[in-house]
């Protein structure tokens, strides 16, 4: 009795000693390379890094005002493409197609696609929007696409408002008249864009050639959408189902459903999904790579190659010079307490809605 | 005495997405007009699958099927071209737990309103008043209108959802066992609301509690496996029913 009671006691101090030595040897790294940046990023930190361009190579002094501006940039537009693309897609997953295979099937991709390798995405979007297929500039077409769509559906949005503004002042009241006049709207909408297209195409089509931002922009929100799709799916499941039978039950379409019911109540966990997938993607190197690449010089123009923070440390971290390195420190510590700080916004947010579930 | 009937139910059956058997089978009611019909029968009879095709909320699943007609002042509700809409806007409907949506109260009530394009903030305020009242929550949340909804204590969440379903002005109401996620008190007070409400709608209840349906029902459908055994008066039912099955359930022999 006494021996095996002393057994057990040995074994949980031995099961004890070995996992907290497993968390210390890997909470001692962490905070190793944490260290380690904030030390040598200390250094390296000055106005002159936010307010100057990069000097010439060998020249002393210079900034990386153009990596911090291109990161922003390019960090923006992935988000603006990324995120509805992935909270719609979410949405089709989590609502109109919960239950089915093809529900199914899209979630387990993403869930591959989580874990694709970033550089990964870096090659498919080079071979298919930087360099030209044959004699097919795609990375043109869609950009110019992606601009009509964008411009109808603010075209259509206006339309419809104050088409409905002027139906809810002359009180038309028949269905099948207020069907045909939306009809007609939409209509107009698909007309719009097409003409963009075929206006702009000509125009802008090879303004978008060989490394550009879009491209980069683009890849990191191929990497973006896939988290935005399961945590809204995820969020979206959250809400209990007899909240929207409640909304059908007063005559609610699935469309307001969603919209008033579903969305407001999953709200706080789409944002929060959302700002975890921008600081995924903010420390991202290779998907930019191949995309934006790099440029020593000062732009803001998304179709010309762009530069950006990370593959600028990559490129200065391999330089010869010493200020260089520097730099690079710098721009890490830099990016490493942005992402720290979107990271703590995101858990606060969680904390604050579901910490306070719980004590209710 | 004879009644006004409000709705029709006529050889109507049910099943559900993929079913080979019925869930309902032929059944044959009146509801009548300003009235309590409550719904009663052991787990699993059909009572909630009924209740829940006099809105058609069977249709939010693809498969369900329907045969058979229940007609709402002798129009058929099954017809596929029936409006939704319309149907929903008679015929109101109040769940087992408390719903309300993450919104304010104000909102909450207005919702329904606000779907049927009522966007003059006067009458909103004006019918959103006159629900609450109705349903006897007026006095506790006049001054927090604009405090979300799920501040609420269960039974005021209860209430407001009864609120919500009022605004819009049905003719029938539609109950889901709305007493049995609720404590005693919040219950009599449900209850008597349900009573003071058949002055102005008729109500259908399902209730898994057979006191609560000698209470506050003025006929008493008694199902068993998908089949209605008997519908009459709540008193006769439970004092005299006709077929032994319903004495045998009444008395607590099985269920």
């Amino acid at each position: 009795m006494n021996a095996t009671v002393k057994k057990r006691k040995i074994i949980s101090l031995i099961a004890l000693s070995l996992s907290t030595g497993a968390a210390l040897f890997g909470l001692f790294w962490l905070v190793f390379i944490l260290f380690d940046v904030i030390r040598n990023g200390i250094a390296g930190l000055s106005l002159d890094l936010f307010l100057k361009d990069p000097a010439p190579p060998g020249v002393e002094g210079g900034g990386l005002r153009n990596a911090f501006v291109g990161q922003l940039e390019i960090v923006f537009f992935a988000t603006i493409m990324g995120v509805p693309l992935g909270v719609l897609a979410g949405t089709f997953i989590a609502e109109y197609a919960r239950g089915t295979k093809f529900a199914r099937v899209v979630s387990i991709l993403s869930d591959i696609m989580v874990s694709v390798p970033s550089i990964v995405v870096g090659t498919f979007i080079y071979s298919i929007l930087v360099k030209p297929i044959g004699s097919i500039n795609l990375g043109g077409f869609l950009g110019v696409l992606f601009l009509s769509v964008i411009i109808a559906i603010i075209f259509g949005g206006i339309l419809n408002f104050v088409v409905n503004r002027i139906l809810n002042n002359i009180s038309i009241k028949k269905p099948a008249t207020v069907k045909l006049i939306n009809l007609s709207v939409v209509l107009m909408t698909v007309l719009f864009g097409l003409t963009t297209f075929i206006v702009l195409f000509p125009k802008f089509v090879d303004k978008i050639y060989g490394f550009n931002g879009w491209a980069g922009a683009s890849a990191l929100a191929f990497i973006m959408i896939p988290v935005v799709l399961r945590t809204t799916e995820d969020m979206l499941t959250l809400v209990p189902w007899t909240l929207r039978e409640a909304a059908f039950a007063l005559g609610a379409s699935y469309y307001r459903v969603i919209k008033d019911i579903v969305y407001r109540s999953a709200i706080t966990g789409i944002i929060t999904g959302v700002i975890l997938s921008i600081s995924r993607v903010a420390g991202e190197t290779a998907p930019l790579l191949f995309t934006s690449f790099n440029n020593q010089f000062f732009t803001t123009n998304m179709n010309e190659p762009i530069a950006s923070l990370t593959v600028m440390i990559f490129t200065y971290a391999m330089g010869p010079y010493e200020d260089w390195h520097r730099q690079a420190w710098a721009s890490a510590l830099v990016i490493t307490l942005f992402i720290l700080l979107i990271t703590v916004i995101a858990r606060s947010i969680i904390h604050y809605k579901f910490g306070k579930h719980k004590s209710q | 005495m004879i009644e006004m009937e409000k709705i029709k139910v006529k050889n109507f059956s049910f099943w559900y997405a993929g079913a080979s058997k019925p869930t309902l089978k032929n059944i044959n009611m009146p509801i009548y007009d300003k009235k309590v019909i409550a719904l009663i029968g052991p787990s699993g009879c059909g009572k909630t699958t009924l209740l829940r095709s006099f809105n058609r909320m069977h249709d939010l699943y693809p498969g369900n099927r329907y045969e058979g007609e229940i007609l709402l002042e002798g129009e058929n509700i099954l017809d596929p071209n029936y409006d939704l809409i319309k149907l929903r806007t008679k015929v109101g409907m109040v769940f087992q737990k408390p719903t309300p949506f993450p919104m304010s109260i104000f909102d909450n009530v207005a919702y329904g309103l606000r779907l049927r394009g009522i966007r003059d903030k006067k009458i909103l305020e004006e019918k959103v008043e006159k629900a609450l009242r109705q349903a006897a929550l007026w006095d506790e949340v006049k001054d927090r209108l604009k405090d979300p909804a799920t501040g609420l204590s269960g039974g005021q969440q209860q209430r407001l959802v009864i609120a919500r379903a009022l605004a819009v002005e049905p003719e029938v109401l539609l109950f889901d066992e709305p007493t049995s996620a609720l404590d005693p008190i919040s219950t009599a007070k449900i209850e008597e609301l349900v009573v003071e409400l058949k002055e102005t709608v008729t109500i259908i209840i399902v209730t898994h509690n057979m006191q609560q349906a000698a209470r506050i029902s003025d006929y008493t459908a008694f199902m068993y496996l998908g089949e209605l055994i008997e519908f009459d008066k709540t008193d006769i039912i439970f004092t005299s029913p006709k077929k032994k099955l319903t004495e045998d359930y009444i008395s607590g022999k099985f269920g």
